[in-house]
């Protein structure tokens, strides 16, 4: 019994051979069960140890497979081959970064961008151990739970067609994990944050395309964060034009 | 992506419309309203405003889901604030042609 193939097409990259990116194919038995990492992971050692990527907990909490797999940013280790039309599919580095390698992406900007926010629980004051844990109340942690979800895989920047635009747009994920930071009731960071994250190439670059949401794997929802910081940041506004000297928070 | 869609129809129409403003402004109100009732130029229209529409109600949905409103204990859903733009959107739409086209 003939057994059932899977062709990939892999970018390939090698800038001290290559003057520009190719693809390869591999033939990889195919189960219906394999997942496009189960198909990196073959081919790397059994038919080219030179393919290089990056992967970790292959269950899809970690954020390091991501790939452009059919033109679609994804987790290769949440898509299973069965998934894609054809036994033929397409594995490309994130689109939006710089490739250093095969399907390996220089993230510097992204992780710039994941400093620059602040991503700690910021108080004016903090309160002594000996005063007890902040407490939080379950609608509380509910304003901002989802949020925290996640992962930082950059699937939401390869995406963005903003960001593909613009490389100093913060984008989905900095301002995701802004936001949880902003909702979070033990946070007093407001005015640290706001200046950031309401510059022109804050919050105010996104057009509200969706498709960050759209190919996020842990249902974080950045664009919903992104709109939810612009209200926040047009209260602020409004509410210092009409209360100068008492704004508030 | 499709929302992105709509401005290049939403720019080919102001392009047409333009053009049949200004054919009306020079005089030519025979060739504006032969443009105008052109099967192609319709069918157009008909896709754009299908587009406009598209992109008018996937707005309202996400009015709603981002600014939810709260009512005591209640909060709206993005299916509500949906419905009532709908409503408002054929409310305005309404008057304009009243006001404006019918009168």
């Amino acid at each position: 019994m003939s057994q059932d193939i899977a062709t990939i097409r892999v970018t390939r990259y090698r800038p001290e051979k290559d003057g520009k990116p190719f693809f390869q194919e591999y033939k990889v038995p195919y189960r219906k069960d394999m997942v496009v990492l189960d198909a990196l992971n073959y081919i790397k050692a059994n038919l080219d140890g030179t393919l290089t990527y990056r992967w970790s907990c292959r269950m899809g909490v970690c954020g390091s497979c991501g790939a452009n797999v059919d033109g679609v940013p994804k987790l290769t280790c949440a898509s299973f081959l069965h998934e894609f039309k054809g036994r033929t599919i397409k594995v490309e580095p994130l689109s939006h970064f710089p490739v250093i390698k095969d399907l390996i992406i220089n993230m510097d900007d992204f992780m710039h961008k994941l400093v620059e926010i602040k991503p700690w629980i910021i108080r004016d004051k903090e309160s002594p151990p000996e005063d007890g844990e902040y407490r939080q109340s379950a609608e509380e942690l509910e304003r901002y739970g989802q949020f925290s979800s996640c992962i930082n895989c950059m699937l939401c920047y390869s995406a963005c067609p903003v960001y593909g635009l613009n490389e100093k747009f913060l984008g989905p994920a900095a301002t995701a994990l802004a936001y949880r930071y902003i909702e979070d009731s033990r946070d007093q960071g407001e005015a640290v944050r706001f200046p950031i994250v309401h510059e022109i190439e804050g919050v105010w670059e996104c057009t509200l395309v969706g498709e960050c949401s759209v190919v996020c794997p842990k249902g974080v929802d950045p664009m919903l964060a992104i709109q939810k910081t612009k209200i926040l940041g047009a209260t602020n506004a409004l509410k210092s034009l009409l209360m100068p000297r008492g704004s508030g928070k | 992506m499709i929302r992105e869609w709509t401005s290049f129809f939403v720019a080919v129409f102001s392009l047409i419309y333009i053009y049949e403003l200004s054919l009306f402004a020079s005089g030519a109100k025979d060739s504006a309203l032969t443009l105008m009732r052109n099967p192609g130029i319709v069918a157009f229209n008909v896709l754009a405003l299908l587009f406009t529409l598209y992109h008018a109600f996937t707005w309202f949905y996400l009015i709603g889901k981002v600014q939810p409103i709260k009512i005591g204990k209640t909060t709206s859903k993005p299916w509500q604030a949906l419905l009532v733009n709908i409503a408002l959107l054929l409310i305005i739409s309404y008057a304009v042609i009243q006001i404006l086209i019918l009168r």
